[in-house]
């Protein structure tokens, strides 16, 4: 509206800046030039000109009439002198007119014309004393005033004829002073016309204007009730003081009262609820004193109203103002939200209840993969206790079947548990750092047996150049690759299966690795490869019932690549093989600085008195044969008290602190030493504890503590902790010990070995068989409700730090897992963990199984 | 001519002091003499002959102004013209004003009104000589309004008027 369109624009300067003063500048001049005009037509009205044309030529006339009659009383006889006398006084008179009256003036002033009247004048003058004399005198002197008159006949004609000329000039003069000035009245009054036409036009046109902005206006307003009328937001109009002003259909429904009923009421008492009633006079009187309006133009608030009935109704309320003629009012733009938060409830309760069903699925996995293992297990010993028997040959095979069947079972309950674990969200990403060949070769190797089974060779290779040392979760990449290549393994036969790896440029978005896995197997027909990676989805029966499988292998595969911000892919023709291609996140690093050969650590060059809190006795033992072995002097403190009594009584070099012990652990025993009076408070304390998370060492570093050993106990990082407190340079290790190879038994690491003599190995060794069947035994027993998560936490914790003093790692990784997820409280992951342990127990204790076991390898 | 000029001028002179005396005793007579004479034409031989006497009994009227033959402002003396042709008794539409040279013009009787023209017979206080446009002048009020100072009412204002026509 306010947007004139481009040419009124012009207009309207033009308008106030050329037509309107010149219209103002042209009336002034109009005024004067009609001024002009009308004396202009006066003086035409009163001209005189005639009269003078007839002066001159009477005054030839008289002039000849006098000189006639001279001529005709020239004899004595005869004569009138009367008559003579009569034309003299006549020619006198005439004469008077040109010689002093007004109406000659101008024209005396030309010389000739002067010259004549003052010739003219003079004769008459001298000629006067004769006429008034007696008649003889005049008789007398006829014959000589009849010489002179008729001598002045030239003075007479030039007199009429110069008169007559000077008039003409005049009367031009006037008549083109006329003309200019109706000329200019003329081109001034058609000035006027046409600045008056063109504000004329602009008047049509702003009116035209004004007429479109009306009907604009009644459009809009139009439009506006239609709005307000019909919209579902009931819309309230209210003076400053709180009195309805005006309200719509919407307004008038949702709260029951009609237009002519609400009118001039004050809304607190029609809409706000008794309780709120004094806060909303106090808002308003607030408002009216202060003019500050706390709601308005503040957004949507939600509020409780009341209806005409009584009934309450939630809403949801924006204020506005607006100034109008009648002063400023407030308007309130309210929806009713009742089934908006009805919705919202039901919204909330449908999501609470598939959550629940979501948890009660992942328990309800868990927990029956659990009871079907177990059993299972039982089931398999005793096949394999009767395989040991004497059995005939159908009886072997049966048995072998059984134990096929069995373990596939088993392998398909594994699978399901990896599932519920992962729909639980729980499974995280750690990173560690480890050399990519290295792992792969590992990969094949492990591989090649299961491989030459089917005439297929195994290899692997890097594509251009290589990256080295990466960081990366280890766990999940070993977990994808043996699906990938066991999958590869099963479906090739007399082939080949090649896992080739590339570094990608440019990187597809993280992702910098390719590794493909090409198999020269079956393959994989195209519709089948859209849909492998979905869960539960194989190939072909026939084959799906040749080789065994869930379907899940893959699904989880994919899962587990996402997990890591990768993408999984297959490239496939039937009969000729396979490429399933991953593309990973790996972070090159630069070789660790433990990573080689370990080199060679000395033992401290002098001997240090050692304070070991620590509760569990194996490895308390443990310790004190690897630290008396290097020299030093060591006392064992069976819990955290005993450890603070004793670091205040003497004074260590150093003191090494379990975490977790009964009663006090490691963490307030440190405490309470630092509190301790100097010089017992300034010991330097190493945790010493098998939680190696990250995290946990800022921790300990929080709580007093200098640095930080790992469990199992390791020379080399023993050796380098104890001279670092030689030299004062203590520092919490950042990194933690990288884990050990993952064989259920790591034999060259059998630290227990190397440091006890047979019969003691033999002791603790049977101990720790002990405690692990029991602990096999307790989370065999529902051990949910038997035990609780923390007991569980407890019980894991304890035998995982002696289970690495024998070298299972992977047992006490195991219990690693089951120990964490507890403590989270993580029902679902402890309960799969649990599920798995059984099967790494088994493998542990084959490995260690004293029967099995060779001599001692001497000091 | 300018021996003749020269002559004249004091001859003329000369007799003008003799006759100075007569001048002086005419007087009189003028002011007695008949010098208008007013013929209605609805009574065929009627005929008013007036001397200014006559007319100054009548009725006396002074209009201050000045004319276009004249130099300056004057004071004329006369008749109103109504009144004139009042206190003759005399009706008609048209006053036919004849000088001596015979000019003859024509005025109508609504001329004759109160505030319009006079039968002037003195001016600045003084009897008009006919040398100087007398003894008569048909005088307007020229100055009082531009009606006055039209070609028309300078044609009717008459000089040397020595007879009024009041005609049917």
């Amino acid at each position: 509206m306010s947007q004139l369109p481009r040419y009124p624009r012009l207009f309207l300067f033009l308008k106030n800046w050329v037509f309107l003063p010149l219209v103002v500048l042209c009336l002034p001049l109009l005024v004067l030039l009609g001024q002009e005009v009308y004396r202009d037509l006066k003086l035409l009205r009163s001209a005189d000109t005639d009269t003078v044309q007839w002066t001159l030529s009477q005054v030839e006339i008289e002039y000849l009439d006098f000189l006639l009659t001279l001529e005709r009383n020239t004899d004595p006889i005869d004569s009138d002198l009367s008559v003579v006398r009569k034309d003299f006084d006549i020619l006198y008179s005439r004469v008077g007119i040109l010689g002093n009256g007004k109406l000659f003036a101008s024209t005396r002033e030309i010389a000739g014309f002067l010259h004549a009247i003052t010739e003219l004048q003079e004769f008459l003058d001298q000629t006067t004393g004769v006429m008034d004399g007696p008649d003889s005198i005049l008789q007398a002197a006829i014959p000589e005033l009849l010489t002179q008159t008729d001598a002045l006949r030239p003075q007479v004609r030039s007199l009429f004829i110069q008169g007559l000329a000077q008039f003409a000039r005049q009367s031009d003069d006037n008549r083109s002073r006329v003309f200019t000035t109706l000329t200019e009245l003329a081109i001034v009054s058609v000035t006027i016309l046409i600045g008056l036409g063109v504000l004329f036009l602009y008047s049509l046109l702003a009116n035209t204007q004004t007429r479109q902005r009306g009907r604009a206006l009644a459009r809009a307003n139009a439009h506006m009730q239609t709005i307000l009328s019909t919209t579902h937001e009931a819309i309230i109009v209210a003076d400053t003081k709180g009195n309805v002003v005006d309200l719509n259909a919407a307004a008038e429904t949702t709260f029951g009262y009609s237009l002519a009923v609400a009118k001039g009421q004050s809304i607190g008492a029609l809409i706000v609820p008794p309780n709120q009633q004094d806060a909303h006079r106090k808002g308003l009187a607030h408002m009216v004193r202060t003019g500050e309006k706390k709601f308005v133009g503040k957004g949507r608030v939600q509020l409780d109203a009341v209806r005409a009935d009584g009934s309450h109704v939630p809403v949801e309320m924006a204020l506005q103002s607006a100034k109008t003629e009648d002063g400023e009012v407030i308007i309130g733009f309210l929806r009713d939200i009742s089934h908006q938060l009805e919705s919202e409830t039901q919204l909330r309760r449908a999501r609470d209840q598939a959550l629940a069903g979501e948890k009660a699925k992942a328990n309800f996995l868990a927990v029956m993969s659990h009871e079907i293992r177990t059993p299972l297990n039982g089931l398999l010993g005793n096949l394999t206790l009767i395989s040991k028997t004497e059995l005939d040959a159908d009886q072997t095979t049966f048995t072998q079947n059984m134990e096929i069947s069995g373990r596939q079972l088993m392998h398909h309950v594994n699978s399901i548990l990896d599932i519920a674990k992962f729909e639980s969200g729980k499974t995280a990403v750690t990173h560690s750092v480890f050399h990519l060949g290295h792992f792969l070769q590992e990969i094949v190797d492990s591989q090649s047996g299961h491989a030459g089974h089917n005439q297929t060779t195994i290899e692997w290779e890097w594509l251009g150049s290589g990256l080295a040392w990466v960081k990366a979760d280890q766990t999940i990449l070993e977990q994808i690759l043996l699906n990938l290549v066991g999958n590869a393994i099963k479906f090739t036969h007399a082939g080949r299966v090649s896992i080739e790896v590339e570094r990608l440029t440019p990187h597809d978005g993280d992702c910098n690795v390719e590794l493909r896995i090409i198999d020269s197997g079956i393959g994989i027909s195209e519709e089948d490869q859209v849909r492998i990676f979905e869960d539960f989805e194989t190939c072909d029966s026939t084959y799906t019932r040749d080789s065994g499988g869930t379907g899940l292998g893959l699904g989880i595969a994919r899962r587990m690549v996402q997990l890591l911000g990768g993408k999984i892919g297959v490239e496939s023709t039937p009969g000729e093989g396979s490429v399933f291609w991953l593309r990973l996140p790996f972070l090159p690093v630069a070789e660790p600085a433990n990573s080689g050969k370990e080199e060679k650590i000395k033992a401290a060059d002098r001997s240090l008195s050692i304070l070991v809190a620590e509760d569990i006795e194996t490895n308390a033992f443990v310790a004190r044969r690897l630290l008396e072995r290097d020299g030093h002097t060591v006392t064992i403190a069976k819990d955290g008290l005993s450890a603070v009594a004793r670091a205040r009584a003497e004074l260590f070099d150093v003191i090494l602190m379990d975490i977790s012990m009964p009663g006090m652990d490691g963490l307030q025993a440190t405490q309470e030493i630092r509190n301790a009076p100097p010089p017992f408070c300034d010991i330097p304390i190493l945790a010493f504890s098998a939680n190696v998370l990250p995290e946990q060492t800022d921790h300990f570093r929080a709580s007093g503590m200098d640095g930080f050993i790992g469990k199992p106990l390791q020379l080399p990082e023993l050796r380098r902790a104890l001279q670092a407190v030689l030299e004062k340079s203590l520092s919490i290790n950042a990194a933690p010990p990288e884990n050990p190879q993952p064989d259920s038994v790591d034999e060259t690491a059998t630290m227990a070995q190397d440091l006890l003599d047979q019969s003691e190995y033999d002791t603790f060794l049977g101990r720790f068989l002990a405690e692990g069947d029991a602990l096999l035994a307790e989370l065999a027993q529902d051990p949910l409700m038997t035990l609780g998560l923390e007991s569980i936490a407890a019980k894991c914790h304890q035998i995982r730090s002696t289970a690495s003093l024998f070298g299972a790692s992977d047992f006490a990784t195991s219990l690693g897992h089951i120990e964490t997820a507890a403590k989270h409280e993580d029902t679902v992951v402890s309960l799969v963990e649990i599920a798995k342990l059984s099967d790494v127990w088994a493998a542990t204790r084959k490995a260690l199984d004293p029967n099995r076991t060779s001599a001692p390898v001497a000091e | 001519m300018t021996t003749n000029g020269i002559f004249s001028f004091a001859r003329a002179a000369f007799v003008a002091a003799i006759v100075a005396t007569q001048g002086i005793a005419g007087t009189t007579d003028a002011i007695e003499a008949p010098v208008l004479e007013v013929t209605a034409g609805q009574v065929p031989d009627q005929t008013f002959s007036l001397s200014v006497q006559d007319l100054r009994d009548i009725a006396v009227r002074n209009i201050v102004t000045s004319t276009i033959w004249t130099e300056g402002v004057h004071e004329f003396t006369g008749v109103p013209l109504y009144a004139l042709l009042q206190h003759l008794n005399v009706t008609g539409s048209t006053i036919q004003a004849v000088a001596l040279n015979d000019y003859a013009v024509s005025i109508p009787l609504s001329d004759a009104r109160t505030g319009g023209a006079i039968v002037a017979f003195a001016i600045d206080g003084q009897p008009i000589p006919r040398r100087e446009k007398g003894p008569l002048w048909i005088i307007y009020p020229f100055d009082q309004s531009p009606e006055y100072r039209t070609e028309t009412v300078y044609s009717r204002s008459i000089w040397q008027l020595n007879r009024l026509n009041i005609i049917e």
